[in-house]
């Protein structure tokens, strides 16, 4: 399945997965349109599905393979794609407009960073909630440590058990699918993204109980049963958020000045 | 694994010009080769009982040639007993092989999976040989659909 190394499966385009946002997407690596998102990738994947240690020798293969390309490139027939900027006028004048897309574009203008990324939380909208997710990872990733993260993580446990909702539209319907049939893939892939994000922040932490969180809930999550799994991850993340704030104040980086003064000071180093 | 051909027909969308070879040199679990943990060719290939839940490249459709299979000594996992190890695997497992597990019983269902497990005798095939060999063999096991 190359669609797991597709941009619709990387975290740095936030806003669609493999079933969620039809149409173009927005890579922030590149910081570029991406036209044919199944069908474009590069070395810098990032995957949504799993958390980047689990797959680590996957995208190893993957970076060599594609290697030779300085940007984004044909995930099929290894051609080069040329970088396209966004533009909102342009959308405008070809009824492209895309609201979360637009708004993951203004990401370099948007400072600091974290203060827009925390502008994605709170919602019930799934593709939102994608957005919020992914991108949570990507700063992680790019930062390289937990101390600029902490708090981004600590906001997404506790929407780790709120309904991600899809309107039909915002889900990539193939020929032979039905809606509901997409919609709760769609729903997974959220869900999948949040606990990876988590996993992944207890891989930088060093938070073992995080970094395997997947080994604490039970039925749910095995079973595909939303309505269980609901039930566990409130449960949970009261445990998590102790955690994380515990492993922080014992670090001394609880809202500490240090922190603070690192979380963009981290991105701004990692995009240069 | 069954030895014998399946009842239920298994397909493949592909390329036109064949089947993608698989890398019989890397060994791995199911899981491992459903979530593409160890990259993107192993020693399995992935097929479907159902052409419309695959979602991959490539403009053909073929059907696994079963009876051939089985009677060349490859192994086939078929879908329900690929779920079963898989829920398994979410169950008992730990850490990786659970997180393995977890993302391929949720891709292997959506997909209707089953998978070839190539038995190929690759002594004397040097490493880097590997593919384009398997690519030759693999072919006289699905037909055009």
């Amino acid at each position: 399945m190359l669609e797991l190394f597709s941009c619709r499966n990387c975290v740095q385009n936030c806003g669609q997965s493999l079933n969620v946002g039809r149409g173009i997407g927005f890579c922030l690596q590149h910081n570029s349109v991406i036209e044919k998102p199944e069908r474009t990738t590069c070395k810098y994947l990032q995957r949504k599905d799993l958390p980047r240690f689990v797959v680590e020798e996957a995208m190893l293969e993957h970076a060599a393979e594609f290697a030779l390309f300085p940007a984004l490139a044909t995930l099929d027939t290894k051609e080069e794609v040329k970088r396209i900027y966004y533009s909102e006028k342009f959308s405008w004048e070809h009824d492209s407009y895309d609201p979360v897309l637009n708004a993951i574009a203004q990401y370099f203008k948007s400072k600091p960073a974290w203060a827009f990324i925390q502008s994605f939380s709170g919602g019930l909208d799934g593709r939102r909630s994608l957005t919020h997710a992914a991108i949570i990872r990507r700063y992680m990733n790019h930062c390289n440590t937990w101390v600029s993260s902490y708090r981004l993580t600590l906001g997404l446990i506790q929407e780790v058990d709120i309904d991600p909702l899809f309107d039909e539209q915002s889900l990539v319907i193939p020929p032979d699918m039905k809606p509901d049939e997409v919609r709760v893939q769609a729903h997974w892939d959220v869900i999948f993204c949040r606990l990876s994000g988590i996993q992944e922040y207890g891989w930088h932490a060093g938070l073992q109980d995080l970094m395997w969180a997947s080994d604490k809930i039970n039925g749910g999550l095995t079973e595909m049963n939303w309505a269980l799994l609901k039930e566990e991850f409130g449960k949970i993340k009261k445990a998590w958020t102790a955690m994380i704030i515990g492993h922080a104040k014992h670090q001394e980086m609880f809202f500490s000045l240090d922190a603070d003064q690192r979380d963009d000071e981290d991105e701004l180093q990692s995009s240069q | 694994m069954s030895g014998a051909p399946a009842v239920t027909p298994y397909y493949r969308r592909d390329q036109s010009d064949g089947i993608s070879p698989p890398d019989l040199s890397k060994t791995c679990s199911y899981a491992e080769h459903i979530v593409k943990a160890r990259g993107k060719r192993t020693q399995y290939t992935s097929v479907s009982t159902n052409l419309t839940k695959i979602r991959i490249f490539g403009d053909s459709n073929y059907i696994l040639i079963s009876q051939k299979t089985a009677e060349d000594g490859h192994g086939l996992v078929e879908h329900a007993e690929l779920i079963q190890t898989l829920r398994q695997e979410a169950q008992q497992g730990e850490k990786e092989v659970r997180l393995h597990a977890l993302g391929a019983l949720r891709y292997a269902t959506m997909r209707c999976e089953g998978l070839v497990l190539w038995r190929f005798n690759i002594d004397g095939v040097a490493r880097k040989d590997v593919i384009t060999w398997a690519q030759g063999r693999v072919q006289v096991y699905f037909a055009k659909v």
